[in-house]
C-alpha cells in the first residue's frame, strides 16, 4: 500500500510555495541582520580596541577582528533565526490563512517537514552566505584602511558547531510558532523567561540546600557541616567537578540529540491539533 | 460518499452547536445546505473538510475520517470559503504553486474556466474584485477535480450575469462520482440549480429531500384568498395572493419557492414529518 502520508515531492511544493509567499519578508530579515551587523561593525572599526592604529600589529588586529565574528556570527545567526522562526507559521494567524494552509493537500508531517526544513535548514544556509558575503565586505574595508580582518572560513567547525546550536534551540521557537501563532516570538521568550525563573526557584530551594555546591556561598571544598546525609549517599566532589567540566559538552549533546526531537515531535502533534 | 451519525460539536466556552447530527449525503448531487445565520452551516462544511474536529460521533468522508487530514481526503474535498484568502500572485502563478497537489488537475479545464469567467491570469488574484476572485477559485476548484466541492455562500459578491454563468458552470460539472454542498442565504439564485434541500436547525438537520421527493409529497400554489384547507401545512403573503403549501400527491403545481419551504420547516418542522412519512432526522 503506497504511503500517501509523506511524500517529498509534497514536501517540495509546499517549500516552493512558502518561499513564493514569504520570499519578500525572508528578504527584510536578511537585509535587516546585514544593516545590524555591518553597523556594529562600522561603529566597533572606530572604537580603538577593535582598530590598531599601528600597522605593524598585524596579529592583534586579526585577532579583534577574529573576535567580532566570535560576538556577531552567533549573535545574527540566532537572533535573525530565531525571529524567522517564530514568523515561520504566518498562515496559522489568521482564519481565512489558516483555512488555506490546513486545506492544502498535503499531510501534518509534510506541511511542519517543510517549514523546518525552511526554518532550520534554508534559512541558516542563507544566512551563512549572506555573512560571508559582509565577511568579504569587511575584509576589503579593513585592507583599504591598511588593516588586516580575517575572513569567516565556512570549513571552519566553529561556524557548524553555532549552526547546529541554532537547529536545537530553532526547536523552541519552532514550537512557539506554532502553538501561539500571535506575537509569537514575545510570547516564546516570556514563556523561555517564565521557565528559566521556575528552574532558577527550584534551583534555589532544593538543589542549593541538597547540594551547596552549587551554591555561589560554597568555596567549592568539601560539604560543608550539617551536610553529612548527601555526603554519605552520593554526594562526592570529584563527581561534581566531572559533570560541571563536562558541562557544556554535555548540556550540547542534550540540546542537539534531545531537544530538537522532542520538540519536534510536540511541534508535530500540535500542528496536527490545529482547527480553524 | 459522507456519512455523519451523533456528530457532536461545539466551540470553545459556547454551547453545542451540533448534537446527535445525522446527515448521509450519495454522489450525483447538487446540494443546498440552508439554516439561519449561526445555525453552523459553515462549520459543518469546515468539519466536512477537516478543518474541525467534532467531540464525538461517527463522521466519514468517502469513507475516511476526515480529521485525519490526509492528502487523499483533501485533494478530493475542495471547499470555496466565504472569506477567501488569496496570496499575492497572479492566477497563473497560483495554479503553477498549487495545481500539482491536486492529482487530477485539468489545466485545459482551468483555462476553458477561465476565458469563460473572462478572467485575466496574469493579474495579482487580490486586485481583482470580490465576484472576480470568486469567479477564479471556482475555476480552480472545478479544475481540481475533487469528488467533493463544498460552497460557501458562492453568490455573495456575483453580479447578476455572473450568478447566470456560475449556475450553468456548475451544472455542467456535476456528474454520478461528484457531489456539491452549495451554503447560501440567497437560496433564490441558486434554487434551480439544487436537487437536494437540507435544512440545519438548532443543531440537527430537520429537513433533507431531494426536490423530487418534494414535488410529490407536496404542493405548491398561489391562492388569491387566505387558504383554509386542512392539508395547507404553510402559507405565506406573496405579491398577488398567498403562497401555500399543502400536503399533496404528485398533482401539478408551481415550482417549489425553496425560500418559502425554508420558512415552513423552519416554522413548523412538525408539519413536515407526516408527509415525508418520518424521511427526517431529527428526533
Amino acid at each position: 500500500m503506497p504511503n500517501n502520508h509523506f511524500k517529498l515531492y509534497r514536501v517540495g511544493l509546499l517549500i516552493r510555495g512558502d518561499l513564493a509567499n514569504t520570499y519578500k519578508r525572508s528578504l527584510l530579515i536578511v537585509a535587516g541582520l546585514l544593516a545590524f551587523n555591518l553597523i556594529s561593525f562600522l561603529t566597533l572599526a572606530e572604537d580603538s580596541s577593535y582598530t590598531i592604529t599601528n600597522p605593524e600589529i598585524l596579529p592583534t588586529t586579526m585577532i579583534e577582528s577574529v573576535k567580532f565574528h566570535f560576538y556577531f556570527f552567533p549573535i545574527s545567526l540566532l537572533l535573525g533565526g530565531f525571529i524567522f522562526t517564530s514568523l515561520s507559521f504566518w498562515e496559522l494567524k489568521r482564519k481565512d490563512t489558516r483555512q488555506f494552509f490546513l486545506s492544502l493537500p498535503a499531510s501534518n508531517l509534510e506541511k511542519g517537514m517543510s517549514k523546518w526544513i525552511i526554518t532550520g535548514l534554508i534559512f541558516p544556509l542563507i544566512w551563512l552566505l549572506a555573512y560571508q558575503l559582509f565577511a568579504v565586505f569587511a575584509n576589503t574595508w579593513m585592507i583599504n584602511k591598511g588593516f588586516a580582518m580575517v575572513s569567516l572560513p565556512l570549513s571552519d567547525p566553529w561556524v557548524w558547531l553555532w549552526v547546529m546550536v541554532y537547529i536545537s534551540l530553532q526547536s523552541i521557537f519552532f514550537l512557539g510558532a506554532i502553538v501561539f501563532p500571535r506575537i509569537s516570538l514575545v510570547k516564546t521568550v516570556l514563556i523561555l523567561l517564565a521557565l528559566g525563573f521556575i528552574i532558577r526557584l527550584i534551583f534555589l530551594f532544593t538543589l542549593e540546600n541538597l547540594f551547596p555546591l552549587f551554591s555561589t556561598r560554597s568555596d567549592g571544598m568539601a560539604v560543608s557541616e550539617g551536610w553529612e546525609l548527601s555526603k554519605n549517599v552520593f554526594f562526592h566532589v570529584d563527581y561534581v567537578s566531572f559533570w560541571l567540566d563536562q558541562m557544556p559538552a554535555f548540556l550540547l549533546s542534550v540540546l542537539i540529540f534531545g531537544l530538537l526531537p522532542i520538540l519536534s515531535y510536540i511541534s508535530y502533534l500540535k500542528l496536527k491539533e490545529k482547527e480553524l | 460518499m459522507i456519512n455523519i451519525e451523533k456528530l457532536r460539536f461545539g466551540y470553545r466556552k459556547r454551547a453545542l452547536l451540533f448534537e446527535d447530527l445525522y446527515l448521509h449525503l450519495s454522489p450525483g448531487n447538487i446540494c443546498g445546505l440552508l439554516g439561519r445565520n449561526g445555525a453552523g452551516k459553515s462549520t459543518l462544511l469546515a468539519i466536512l473538510q477537516g478543518m474541525l474536529f467534532p467531540e464525538s460521533g461517527h463522521l466519514s468522508v468517502m469513507g475516511k475520517e476526515p480529521q485525519t487530514r490526509n492528502p487523499e481526503i483533501l485533494s478530493n474535498c475542495f471547499l470555496l470559503t466565504e472569506d477567501l484568502f488569496l496570496p499575492n500572485l497572479s492566477m497563473q502563478v497560483f495554479v503553477d504553486l498549487y495545481a500539482p497537489f491536486y492529482p487530477r488537475f485539468d489545466f485545459s479545464q482551468f483555462s476553458g474556466l477561465l476565458e469563460e469567467f473572462q478572467l485575466d491570469a496574469k493579474i495579482k488574484l487580490p486586485k481583482l474584485s470580490l465576484g472576480q476572485q470568486k469567479k477564479a477559485m471556482l475555476a480552480f476548484g472545478l479544475a481540481t477535480n475533487a469528488q467533493i466541492l463544498l460552497l460557501d455562500e458562492p453568490t455573495n459578491g456575483l453580479d447578476i450575469p455572473s450568478k447566470i454563468l456560475f449556475r450553468s458552470v456548475l451544472a455542467r460539472h456535476i456528474h454520478e462520482d461528484r457531489l456539491f454542498i452549495l451554503s447560501t442565504h440567497q437560496i433564490r439564485d441558486l434554487q434551480s440549480l439544487l436537487d437536494t434541500v437540507i435544512i440545519l436547525e438548532q443543531g440537527k438537520i430537520i429537513f433533507q429531500e431531494s426536490l423530487i421527493s418534494i414535488m410529490e409529497h407536496l404542493h405548491f400554489s398561489i391562492c388569491y384568498q387566505e387558504p383554509y384547507h386542512p392539508d395547507v401545512v404553510y402559507w405565506e403573503r406573496v405579491p398577488g395572493g398567498y403562497y401555500t403549501i399543502r400536503i399533496g400527491n404528485g398533482e401539478d403545481s408551481l415550482e417549489p419557492d425553496i425560500e418559502i419551504l425554508f420558512n415552513a420547516v423552519i416554522n413548523n418542522p412538525e408539519a413536515f414529518i407526516d408527509p415525508f412519512k418520518l424521511h427526517l432526522y431529527a428526533k
